[in-house]
């Protein structure tokens, strides 16, 4: 190993890099184009969550969750007020149920049009992420529209959710859906069938099966790998035992068969939207108020929830202890150990040209590996 | 669940949280070989997280140890309770290799060590030289403070509460003050024309 | 090597956008709308806050201070203090809207404000009457 690094030079790939996913570096060995050794480095985008929230109460501490990724906040919003509903024992009502789901599937979706922006962008096919990211935006007008904010809705709020649904919104989602559709068949001709993207893709960065559960790979990564594990079927939450859905997989475990898991999820997230707005309840509570909003005391017990996000399973570890403030909250999103664990050793005797592509089909988000 | 009695062989006790959720209370010796009978003989395969909690008043660090098995359908949350000061653990990166970042953060965050480790160098925080932050002690109000300043444009702000009593104060004053001003009014008036008074007696 | 035909020419497709629609706006003469129930800037209906400072003590980011405004605008306040907002703080949570006793205090879906002057980011919310009617 010393050997091989003899006659190597080293680059920093990151922080401030285009092809990276965020506010993080890779330290990269190489000889010639080849890397030789990959370690990364977070560091540059800490903000201590974890800590901030012990001095919160629980509503206060509400509205900070959401910040820990920038992409998709709602996993984490749902994963907190489904925290606190676990521990204090509050039911929230169907309809609360059923816009959280929608919420989250609605995320899912924006998160894979900024997804393949990135992916697409990363091997210099530049008009994707121009129309992907375009299509994002119609989906974050909707959110405009139901939360009042476009990236940080601060929405699913332990007990239910804020707001109710504006007038309208339903049949607006669903004009949206069908534009979707439409447009995934333009993206399946233009980006996932275009010959660029596979000879650069195929047989890059592949995963080996066999460690993937042990070394807790979650997400797309597993679900590329042929393994057909997802949190919404195994640990149902909300809604999710009621709707009917599929999981998609592939078997080959390289970036394409991992692009193409996300493109068959984003099919599955529409036809879940659309039995959401079939079935979604016409009346109902939205909000079933905390005790003692202010002042509300967490009991003295720990949970553990999951949730499964665009990039795979997120969970939070949430103790109390009888107080008003949360005593310890953690996150433990996927990026953590795709980060570390897996980009060190899929990057080894790879091209510096793939390790941008590599990191993006990863889905790793360094805002959720420090917090 | 077959669990349950597996572990009651072992004499440890499996408690249901919720639907999914299972915990059961190691002492600390013996957490190395039941976790790795969780591995190799109950098939929980996956550690999905490691994570501390920092129970100052009692002294002790609450480690938890989160494990799935391969179908992924429920969380067992192994748990143990370590000595807050000199805290140490075991590790367990030959075993599951994610376990080194998780480690890593932990000790960084918590100032726990593990001997063995091969790498325990800086996660987030580099050149950091206080306190392990997430330690409860650790008071972020009062380190942000001495690192900068506040606005001092915003020097004018009231404090409610003492607003709310002068004012309730000054409304008293004044109620007394007009209350006597009425008194002396018809106290004068009084003198002025007796026949009134008079009136009034009748 | 076999050569991937619909591979090279499917992408090719995307030449038909050049006669599509543009989807963008010509900003400043074209605007977006704005929806109703955006959460942009404070507005406060200084007739009907009572100056109770809940906004103040459930905001996490210290963003409120109570002070004196220029004149009586409300008898019945308490206090005689109206919060003022450091945007420099804020987050637009929108929890003190949601905990003011009398519903003075709203977002309103106005969100522009630039300025080179840090002190310009104190922010007194616009007077507005008729909101806390509305709101009841
Ligand atoms: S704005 Fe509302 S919460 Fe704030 S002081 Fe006025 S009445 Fe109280
Ligand atoms: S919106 Fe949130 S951050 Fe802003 S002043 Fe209100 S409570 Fe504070």
């Amino acid at each position: 190993m010393k050997n091989n690094l003899k006659n190597t030079i080293k680059i920093f790939h990151g922080p401030q890099h285009p092809g990276i996913t965020g506010n993080m570096s890779v330290e990269l060995d190489l000889l010639g184009e080849t890397i030789k050794r990959a370690q990364t480095h977070v560091g540059y985008l800490h903000r201590g969550f974890e800590k901030l929230v012990e001095r919160r109460t629980v509503v206060q501490a509400f509205t900070i969750v959401c910040r820990i990724c920038v992409p998709e906040p709602d996993p984490n919003e749902e994963n907190f007020a489904r925290a606190v509903e676990n521990l204090a024992g509050l039911e929230i009502s169907e309809k609360a149920k059923y816009i959280r789901t929608m919420v989250l599937e609605m995320q899912r979706l924006a998160t894979m049009f900024l997804w393949m922006g990135g992916q697409a962008g990363s091997i210099g096919l530049g008009l994707i992420p121009q129309w992907s990211v375009c299509d994002r935006d119609y989906m974050l007008d909707l959110f405009e529209e139901l939360t009042g904010g476009r990236v940080y809705h601060m929405y699913a709020f332990p007990g239910g959710v804020r707001r109710d649904l504006p007038e309208g919104f339903l049949d607006k989602l669903s004009d949206l859906l069908d534009y979707y559709e439409k447009r995934i068949i333009v993206y399946n001709n233009t980006f996932f069938d275009n010959v660029i993207f596979k000879k650069r893709a195929i047989g890059v960065g592949v995963v080996n099966r066999d460690e993937v559960l042990k070394n807790g790979y979650v997400g797309q990564t597993m679900r590329a790998c042929g393994i057909q594990k997802d949190v919404r079927k195994d640990m149902p939450y909300l809604m999710y035992d009621k709707l009917d859905f599929d999981i998609p997989i592939q078997q080959d475990g390289d970036v394409y068969a991992r692009a193409i898991v996300r493109r068959d999820e984003m099919l599955q997230s529409i036809r879940i939207l659309r039995q959401i707005i079939k079935q979604m309840p016409k009346e109902g509570d939205i909000l079933q108020k905390i005790p003692k909003h202010r002042k509300f005391k967490l009991p003295a017990d720990d949970t553990y929830v999951q949730t499964e996000s665009a990039r795979g399973a997120m969970s939070y570890y949430m103790a109390g202890d009888g107080s008003e403030k949360i005593r310890r909250m953690q996150v433990r999103g996927p990026s953590l150990v795709h980060a570390y664990t897996l980009l060190e050793k899929l990057l080894v005797d790879s091209e510096l040209a793939d390790v941008a592509m590599t990191m993006n089909s990863l889905g790793i988000c360094p805002p959720e590996i420090e917090r | 669940m077959d669990l349950a009695s597996k572990l009651e062989k072992l004499s440890l006790q499996l408690v249901q949280k919720q639907d999914y959720l299972y915990s059961v209370t190691v002492g600390f010796e013996r957490l190395e070989s039941l976790l790795l009978s969780f591995l190799n003989e109950f098939g929980y395969i996956t550690l999905d997280s490691i994570n501390c909690r920092d129970d100052l008043e009692d002294g002790f660090f609450t480690i938890t140890y989160c494990l799935q098995t391969k179908d992924r359908d429920h969380v067992v949350m192994v748990q143990t309770k370590i000595q807050r000061e000199n805290a140490s653990l075991p590790t367990m990166h030959t075993i599951w290799p994610q376990a080194e970042i998780m480690e890593r953060e932990m000790h960084e965050m918590f100032g726990v060590d593990f001997p063995g480790h091969p790498t325990l160098i800086d996660f987030a925080l580099e050149y950091w030289d206080n306190m392990p932050p997430l330690r409860r002690d650790f008071d972020t109000l009062e380190y942000v403070n001495s690192m900068n300043p506040f606005r001092e444009q915003r020097g004018d702000a009231l404090d409610a509460k003492e607003e709310m009593k002068k004012k309730r104060e000054a409304k008293k004053a004044a109620k007394l003050k007009a209350q006597q001003e009425a008194e002396a009014k018809a106290a004068l008036e009084a003198k002025n024309n007796p026949s009134d008074e008079v009136k009034n007696e009748e | 090597m076999a050569i991937d035909v619909k591979g090279v020419l499917s992408p090719l497709s995307a030449i038909g956008t050049l006669f599509e629609h543009p989807r963008t706006l010509t900003y400043p003469e074209v605007k977006k709308d704005i929806p109703i129930g955006y959460r942009g800037f404070h507005i406060n209906n200084l007739e009907t806050c009572v100056g109770c400072a809940s906004c103040e003590e459930i905001c996490m980011n210290d963003a409120i201070d109570m002070i004196h405004p220029d004149k009586e605008y409300n008898v019945k306040n308490t206090s005689g203090c109206i919060p003022r907002i450091d945007y420099g703080r804020c987050c637009w949570c929108s929890l003190c809207t949601d905990v003011c006793p009398p519903g003075s205090l709203k977002l309103d879906n106005i969100c522009t404000h630039a300025d080179c002057d840090p002190d310009n980011f104190l922010y007194m919310p616009k007077n507005h009457k008729n909101i806390g009617e509305e709101a009841s």
